[in-house]
């Protein structure tokens, strides 16, 4: 997915008074992300909260050893421990878990089934809106499935995770295990994959709370 | 574009390869294939001056808007209509 479905979320941020930037992942290799999400973090004078999606949890547990990275808040994603990838996490599912559609790799680039992306990823986010999610899906390049953590920084800095507890991508069991393993603040929320899209509301607050978690810590 | 709609875009834009603008394009399909052409005629980005030229060059059926660099969001329908024309053409 690129940044697009962050919209609603980045303007109730906005509207608070945040500075708040959305990083388009080329999603060609782990390094490349990290390295995109960092030329992002330099234009920011303040300490920052970063804050992914699914793989995109790999990138900020990955990029987030940057000084300027004050907390880590993982919406339904990948909080990696050093030494994982996406996809040694994803290789052998529990049974009886659902499976993410993902088709046979082209030319080293994943995608989803776009017949079955609606019901998998977005659930709860109106069918159109969906539709456009589907068709407008970034390559997933199996050097970012494959990128593994050389440091996670969850080690040092405070997290955030929301468990979305209807995710059919992403188990929600296996989002509580690497949500306690990295010692987050965890909230649970009803909804699909893509909460970010159909509960911004949800998702902006957990972000604020993450953001003043720092300040008053910084603070004390 | 509204106000807020700028601030979404340029929060969530791309920022360039650098050596996007100094590369040759490989091939050139307008060459073998028919074109359209949208010219932004208050473009900021793009001279209008370039895109009417690189317009004519490669024979496209041009349309000529008064639109910022992004006339997808400003005008989508004109760049709907364009595309259903060449979609039928």
């Amino acid at each position: 997915m690129d940044g697009s479905g962050w919209e609603e979320v980045y303007y109730i941020l906005k509207k608070d008074g945040y500075k708040v930037s959305i990083v388009q992942n080329p999603t060609i290799s782990l390094a490349d992300d990290v390295a995109v999400t960092k030329r992002v973090l330099a234009t920011h004078d303040d300490p920052a909260i970063l804050v992914g999606h699914s793989y995109g949890g790999a990138v900020i547990t990955e990029a987030g050893n940057d000084p300027k990275v004050a907390g880590l808040v993982y919406i339904a994603a990948f909080a990696l421990d050093n030494g994982e990838s996406v996809s040694s996490l994803i290789k052998d599912p529990p049974p009886g878990a659902p499976v993410p559609p993902i088709l046979p790799p082209v030319d080293g680039y994943l995608f989803l089934d776009k017949t079955k992306f609606p019901s998998s990823f977005a659930a709860d986010v109106d069918a159109e809106k969906a539709a456009f999610m589907a068709d407008s899906q970034v390559p997933w390049g199996a050097e970012a499935l494959d990128g593994t953590i050389s440091h996670a920084a969850w080690r040092a800095k405070p997290s955030w995770y929301l468990v979305a507890t209807e995710d059919k991508m992403i188990p929600p069991p296996a989002q509580r295990f690497m949500a306690e393993r990295a010692g987050s603040t965890v909230v649970e929320v009803a909804g699909s994959h893509a909460i970010y899209v159909s509960q911004p509301d949800a998702v902006a607050k957990l972000i604020k709370t993450a953001a003043e978690g720092v300040t008053e810590k910084a603070g004390s | 574009m509204s106000e807020q709609e700028q601030k979404i875009f340029w929060a969530t834009h791309f920022p360039p390869a650098a050596d996007l603008f100094t590369k040759n394009a490989a091939g050139t399909a307008w060459k073998s294939k028919p074109s359209w052409y949208i010219v932004a005629t208050n473009d900021r980005t793009v001279q209008p001056e370039l895109q009417r030229f690189a317009a004519k060059r490669m024979r496209a059926t041009t349309y000529e808007v008064d639109s910022s660099h992004v006339p997808m969001l400003s005008n989508p329908k004109l760049v709907i209509d364009v595309i259903r024309t060449a979609a039928n053409a």
